[in-house]
């Protein structure tokens, strides 16, 4: 009994470990990097770099990136491939990719009725005037899913983000008789740093992923 | 093969069970939070209901769901008052093992059904209610320790190495996010603005944090806490080992130096202040909810003695 029991703590401690261990995951998704987010990362480590004397440019310093992750990725995925149904059926799964690099181009949600007569704002993400729904779409879970849709990867046709836009025209034609319309878009800027906030600057960018949703279809 | 003796006499040592009890309260008590604050957000429907029926998302369900009729109210409304009461039945410490496994096969059928509005802590939650299944974490301060001995704390040895597997886990998590932190704003050469950067990230926010620019300098120390805190976080198993066996010069010194106890306050800090300032569920109660394993259940008793004899007595 003791040893048996030696041997599957060393095993679920060697499971573990293996699966933690960091790995591109997702990252792998090449299109993603195209992101400035990521794009201001590899520029600035190639500056780096080049400050030690190893010049890379940073399309050269994304190849041979890409390359290291792929290959890891292949080594850590082989070592812990026997251990799946563990990870899968005792919820033993690792992924601790928090917070890992700051995102400098954050998606603001905006959602806006209208009823004939020009846009009004509904659901401003963090506004405290535009707060339509904003117990439900503020809730944790909520906001994890928002910040994805933020990303082009989840805005394709029919994907998540269009879900929600049609779960919000259902509950506006709901609360609002009158509308005609709703929209959603993210206000996608760049994080201001902290001089430019002490000066008194507002960030500027731009409007991404509208969609409009006719809200009679849902009546 | 001495390694491996050693490791056999280290995975059957015992101990009481208090640590372990505790980390088992407070595991309940996040599993209520978890789904407590979506049932208080009024989101349950909208995350965890297909689009069918009230729902943001066309959901594929999960086995569990699936087999009760799919990820329909019914069904999602059951499975999360379910969920509750498992949680419940943690804190107050009834139905021991299968309590946990119950709870953990519940919760994951629930916050499994819609992957993309989840976050690390439904991993974390399922990887400790795992640990909670296979160590013994009823064996005191529980209702399981009233009906078998008729008092609420037992002296019922439980496995030493089960405490081991809660740190370990703690351990990992923070070593992993803190070896993955490769942006030039986590790491030394860079300029320590992560958290800056962070915090103006409206995704998380729970008030405007414009007001961080006036004390860039402060979010840098932090910054700087943080990342060598998380890369550093294997130094604390360590500790929690020095602690139960200090031998030898370094355990010695870690245990005089009281890094186990830095390790803790600088957590315990850097979770409340996430807490304050950000949204992030209930991922930092949850972390903290594995702390007790970081000390010897000796270490509560002799707490729990002089609180008692601080206790003024009675006239």
């Amino acid at each position: 009994m003791q040893h048996l029991r030696a041997v599957l703590l060393a095993l679920h401690v060697f499971a573990v470990t293996a699966m933690a261990l960091p790995s591109a995951g997702s990252g792998l998704d090449r299109a993603a990097w195209s992101n400035p987010t990521v794009q201001e990362e590899f520029a600035a480590w190639s500056g780096r770099l080049a400050s030690v004397g190893i010049p890379m440019d940073p399309a050269r310093l994304q190849d041979v990136a890409y390359g290291f992750a792929v290959g890891w990725h292949r080594v850590q995925s082989a070592a812990i491939a026997p251990f799946g149904p563990y990870y899968r059926l005792c919820g033993t799964a690792q992924s601790w990719r928090m917070f890992v690099a700051p995102h400098r181009h954050p998606a603001l949600l905006h959602v806006d009725i209208d009823r004939g007569d020009g846009w009004e704002p509904l659901y401003v993400a963090r506004s405290s005037t535009a707060t339509w729904r904003r117990r439900q779409l503020d809730q944790d879970r909520m906001r994890s899913a928002i910040f994805r849709y933020g990303w082009k990867a989840w805005q394709g046709r029919g994907g998540s983000y269009e879900q929600l836009g049609v779960w919000l025209a259902k509950q506006a034609a709901h609360d609002f008789p009158d509308a005609i319309r709703l929209r959603t878009r993210f206000f996608v800027y760049r994080t201001l740093p902290p001089d430019a906030i002490r000066a008194g600057r507002a960030p500027e960018g731009e409007w991404e992923a509208e969609r409009l949703h006719r809200l009679a279809a849902f009546r | 093969m001495r390694l491996y003796r050693r490791w056999v006499e280290a995975t059957s040592a015992t101990e009481a069970g208090t640590s372990l009890a505790l980390f088992r309260i407070a595991l309940g008590l996040c599993v209520l939070w978890t789904l407590g604050s979506v049932v208080g957000s009024d989101t349950v429907d909208l995350l965890w209901v297909d689009s069918a029926h009230g729902g943001m998302k066309r959901l594929s369900g999960t086995w569990l769901v699936d087999a009760l009729g799919g990820p329909v109210p019914s069904v999602v409304h059951g499975l999360v008052a379910a969920g509750m009461v498992c949680g419940l039945a943690l804190v107050v410490g009834i139905g021991g093992r299968l309590t946990a496994l119950l709870t953990l096969v519940v919760v994951r059928a629930v916050t499994g059904l819609n992957t993309e509005a989840a976050g690390s802590y439904d991993l974390l939650l399922a990887n400790a209610l795992w640990l909670a299944v296979l160590g013994d974490t009823t064996a005191t301060l529980s209702v399981d320790a009233r009906l078998r001995t008729g008092r609420w704390t037992s002296a019922r040895p439980v496995g030493m190495w089960a405490r081991y597997l809660v740190a370990f886990q703690l351990v990992v998590m923070y070593a992993s996010t803190g070896w993955q932190k490769l942006s030039a704003y986590w790491t030394p050469g860079g300029d320590f603005s992560a958290l800056y950067w962070i915090l103006q990230q409206p995704g998380w926010q729970r008030i405007d944090m414009t007001w961080t620019a006036w004390v860039f300098p402060v979010t840098q120390l932090a910054t700087a806490v943080t990342w060598v805190w998380e890369v550093t976080a294997p130094v604390l198993l360590l500790a929690v080992w020095a602690h139960d066996a200090p031998e030898g010069r370094i355990r010695r010194a870690l245990v005089r130096w009281r890094v186990r106890d830095v390790y803790v306050v600088v957590g315990l800090v850097l979770h409340v202040s996430l807490l304050v300032l950000m949204n992030v569920g209930p991922f930092g109660p949850l972390s903290m909810a594995l702390y007790p394993a970081l000390y010897a259940p000796d270490a509560f008793h002799r707490g729990f003695r002089r609180m008692v004899a601080r206790r003024p007595s009675g006239a």
